[in-house]
């Protein structure tokens, strides 16, 4: 019984020697160590996706939701602001990517955010105003499940330390921590890589439509309208059922929030922090109508201005309903309008500043 | 708990563990543990059904009990039939209620009375059809005399519940696995490595060959309307693979598990598809269902040796009662009662013990013969799977009136290049299994094998399972 044990050990074992040899020697390692979202991306092919970093100091950086490509041109952005402008907006993204991140960015190039402008998205009071601890080595559950060709995307950004606590602090589930210390390793990375592909041969995950009238970059879906459309509708629901169970907001809270956390990170690093207007569809809108969230907002802009955080509101840029094809996402006909709305406001935020200084 | 889960993972080492080296003393702790593990196994479904199965195997025990010491016929006759009908109550009420109801109030709206009645919404437990013929076929061959009653009632327990098979077979029979429970296992090397075996190939079948099938069965099953002829045809092979894959890989699944703890469970397949007709596809495809009929109610229905209309009836009867087991729906029925057709005249003809043995013994090919009855008892086959995965009579027969239309002769629309990757592998799998035809599985390794050769298997197969594994489908025959 006991070479019985001893033979399915050393098999099990032998094949994951060699599958984790096999995947670190013949597959692009690039695919598999980490999903670099802070350098820019104009399509959403994995390899532009996982392109290796070189933006040494960024100009204007963008973070938050997929809502941020549907929002943004870095292209325009660049050739309006004469200035190299960074794409990190990313569906299914977590404050713990962000940070992390940032982090990791600065261990390599210290200077990355020195005079830097760093935009976050405020589509209403309740981004990423979660405590710190909560959030921040927070894995995003469904990502796990839905997105497999990235099943990692905190993992990449964690050095030992973080990971350490991730395992002990984070409030994901054991099978989640086991599932991302398995991810550690090339093998299972690569499998579910490939095996990915394989299913993907026959609907892709992301189906570029040309046609579409949604943008296809940053997790975008263009390949199930109604799919996605009923989660959003769903999700609203569900976010205005966590607002109303959560606890006020307040300084406090916003003082331990992972919000608080990005600020830090780039105030303390030479960057000048800002949040600006997400234009929503009123599904979206509808969240943050209720009484108590219209005391968050108060609460959140009081805080903003103590702290001289701008809000850049873009209030020229009108829009409708329309104009969300999938009750989520700005339609790709309206983003250029609003690269340049946000620029000009943007613009102007810092000659205000500069003639104050 | 599925098989092909993480949790049956994690699950079988952990009581493979205590099984064999903490309580491998006491044959009765162990036995307890099979109890415990069976139990544990059946409640990641749903726990609050693990009650059924416990009052089955009590009311069944105790009746065995009571007809060991009673002499009196009748008596005996009651407590048979008090087995039976608890048994048949449930599967009954949980399985069959709604549609009873449902062609009770349709036969009397057909003759212009309108009934009020509601149907239930009933859950069925899984695994309901399974351990109930288990335990009956317990009771019967009690009454019969086949067999002593136990008096151990964990073994009872574990023999009615025991894990590997209790939620889809195979249907094993009390004498052939009570007995097991009773006797002292000592861990067989050889058995337990063919189990692996056995298991890994059972896993193979449900992850890469069912699962990819169901993706284009289901597409276009449920989209038929929008398929050509040729298309359709497609779809009813892919259900053809899945269901075998499925159903087969389970089993496989169920007697390697089987294996590695020192039970032996009988076969469920012998490979089908390379039947030469009706009749040896029937004894080669799920063999302790098609045995079970036989035993338990042809047999006794006179069987074969009666009159000619007689013998007529019971085969209809058998493959109808065999359809309905499978599903309370029209479709299962029509699918037995169709088998029934195909069946009839070899059985009138004398015909239906042609084929006995496996299919070109010692050879590697067929002859022309052999291959065209096989293909011509595919065809068959094919053509009755439609029935069985259609929705309803209606969508059967549009199916079929679609697959008999110009376009049958159109090129079928290739969906995606994992389609035509999914034929390669297909085409390598029932080249696999025809070599290994005359084993009892398809990954018996013979001992004069070259090691090389086995890890190499092993390594491949492994790597299949995780590299093309589809996406993850209930096993089909969870619902019967």
């Amino acid at each position: 019984m006991k070479t019985f044990l001893r033979k399915i050990i050393s098999i099990a074992l032998c094949f994951f020697v060699i599958a984790e040899v096999f995947s670190r020697i013949f597959i692009d390692p690039v695919y598999f160590h980490y999903i670099n979202i802070y350098n820019e991306f104009k399509d959403n092919s994995l390899r532009s996706i996982y392109v290796d970093n070189t933006t040494e100091q960024a100009d204007f950086v963008f973070i938050g939701s997929s809502r941020i490509p549907a929002t943004i041109n870095p292209i325009l952005f660049s050739e309006l602001s004469k200035g190299i402008t960074i794409n990190a907006g990313r569906g299914y993204t977590t404050p713990g990517i962000h940070y992390q991140a940032i982090k990791n960015k600065l261990k390599y190039y210290p200077e990355f955010l020195h005079n830097a402008v760093v935009l976050l998205e405020y589509p209403g009071p309740d981004i990423y105003t979660s405590s710190f601890e909560e959030d921040i080595l927070r894995v995003y559950e469904p990502v796990i499940e839905t997105d497999k060709s990235r099943p990692h995307l905190l993992l990449p950004y964690l050095d030992l330390s973080s990971f350490l606590s991730f395992l002990t602090k984070s409030r994901n589930g054991i099978s989640v921590k086991v599932k991302m210390t398995a991810l550690m390793f090339s093998t299972l990375r690569a499998c579910q890589f490939i095996n990915h592909k394989f299913n993907a041969l026959n609907t892709p995950l992301f189906k570029v439509d040309n046609n579409s009238k949604l943008v296809s970059e940053g997790g975008i879906r263009n390949d199930n309208i109604e799919f996605v459309r009923q989660s959003a509708l769903n999700v609203a629901e569900q976010r205005r059922d966590e607002i109303k169970n959560k606890a006020p907001l307040s300084n406090e809270i916003m003082q331990n929030s992972s919000f608080f956390k990005l600020y830090e990170i780039v105030r303390d690093n030479g960057g000048t922090f800002m949040v600006y207007k997400m234009p929503l569809h009123s599904i979206q809108k509808d969240i943050y109508s209720s009484a108590k969230s219209q005391d968050n907002k108060l609460v959140f802009e009081t805080w903003l201005k103590e702290k001289d955080i701008p809000i850049i509101y873009n209030s020229d840029f009108k829009f409708t309903d329309d104009d969300f094809p999938d009750f989520w996402h700005l339609a790709k006909d309206r983003r250029d309008e609003f690269t340049r709305t946000i620029y000009d406001e943007i613009e102007k935020v810092l000659v205000r500043r500069e003639g104050c200084k | 708990m599925l098989f092909n889960s993480i949790d049956f993972a994690i699950f079988l080492p952990i009581v493979f563990i205590l099984y064999w080296f903490v309580f491998n003393k006491n044959l009765k702790i162990q036995n307890l543990l099979i109890v415990a593990a069976s139990y544990i196994f059946y409640s990641f479904w749903d726990w609050r059904f693990l009650s059924l199965i416990v009052f089955s195997s009590i009311v069944d025990y105790s009746v065995g009990r009571k007809l060991e010491e009673e002499e009196n016929q009748l008596k005996r006759k009651t407590l048979l039939w008090i087995s039976i009908l608890v048994n048949l109550v449930f599967l009954g009420f949980f399985k069959y209620y709604n549609f009873f109801l449902d062609n009770f109030i349709s036969a009397f709206s057909f003759f212009g009375t309108e009934i009020q009645a509601n149907s239930l919404n009933i859950i069925l437990p899984i695994g309901i059809s399974f351990y109930t013929f288990q335990t009956l076929s317990y009771t019967i061959d009690v009454y019969n005399r086949k067999l002593e009653p136990t008096k151990d009632l964990i073994a009872f327990l574990a023999f009615v519940s025991f894990f590997p098979q209790l939620v889809a077979g195979p249907i094993e029979r009390a004498t052939n696995l009570l007995p097991q429970f009773s006797n002292k296992r000592i861990f067989d090397y050889s058995k337990a490595v063919d189990g692996m075996r056995q298991l890994l190939w059972g896993l193979f079948k449900k992850v890469v060959i069912a699962d990819n099938c169901a993706e284009y069965a289901n597409l276009i099953f449920n989209n038929s309307a929008d398929y050509s002829g040729s298309t359709l045809v497609l779809g009813a092979l892919f259900f053809t693979f899945q269901i075998y894959g499925d159903f087969s890989g389970y089993s496989d699944i169920a007697i390697g598990t089987s294996r590695l703890f020192g039970f032996h469970l009988r076969r469920n397949f012998a490979f089908p598809y390379f039947s030469r007709d009706i009749a040896e596809f029937w004894r080669r495809w799920h063999i302790s269902l098609s045995t079970w009929f036989r035993d338990y109610l042809y047999i006794p229905l006179g069987g074969s040796r009666v009159g000619a209309l007689k013998k007529v009836s019971n085969v209809f009867i058998i493959f109808i009662i065999s359809g309905l087991w499978h599903g309370a729906n029209w479709t299962f029925i029509i699918w037995g009662g169709l088998n029934a057709v195909y069946f009839l005249p070899l059985l009138l003809t004398k015909s239906n013990r042609k084929h006995i043995d496996i299919v070109a013994r010692g050879k590697r090919l067929p002859t022309f013969q052999e291959f065209l009855l096989m293909l011509i008892t595919f065809g068959l086959t094919v053509f009755a799977w439609i029935f069985f995965r259609a929705e309803n009579i209606g969508h059967a027969i549009s199916y079929i009136e679609a697959i008999f239309s110009p376009s049958l002769f159109s090129i079928p629309v290739i969906i995606s290049y994992k389609m035509i990757l999914l034929m390669v592998i297909l085409l390598v799998f029932v080249s696999i299994e025809w070599l290994n035809r005359e084993k009892e599985h398809a990954l018996q390794i013979n001992k004069d094998c070259p090691g090389l050769y086995r890890y190499m298997a092993y390594f491949m197969l492994v790597a299949s399972i995780v590299l093309f594994r589809g996406s993850a489908q209930d096993f089909i025959y969870f619902q019967f």
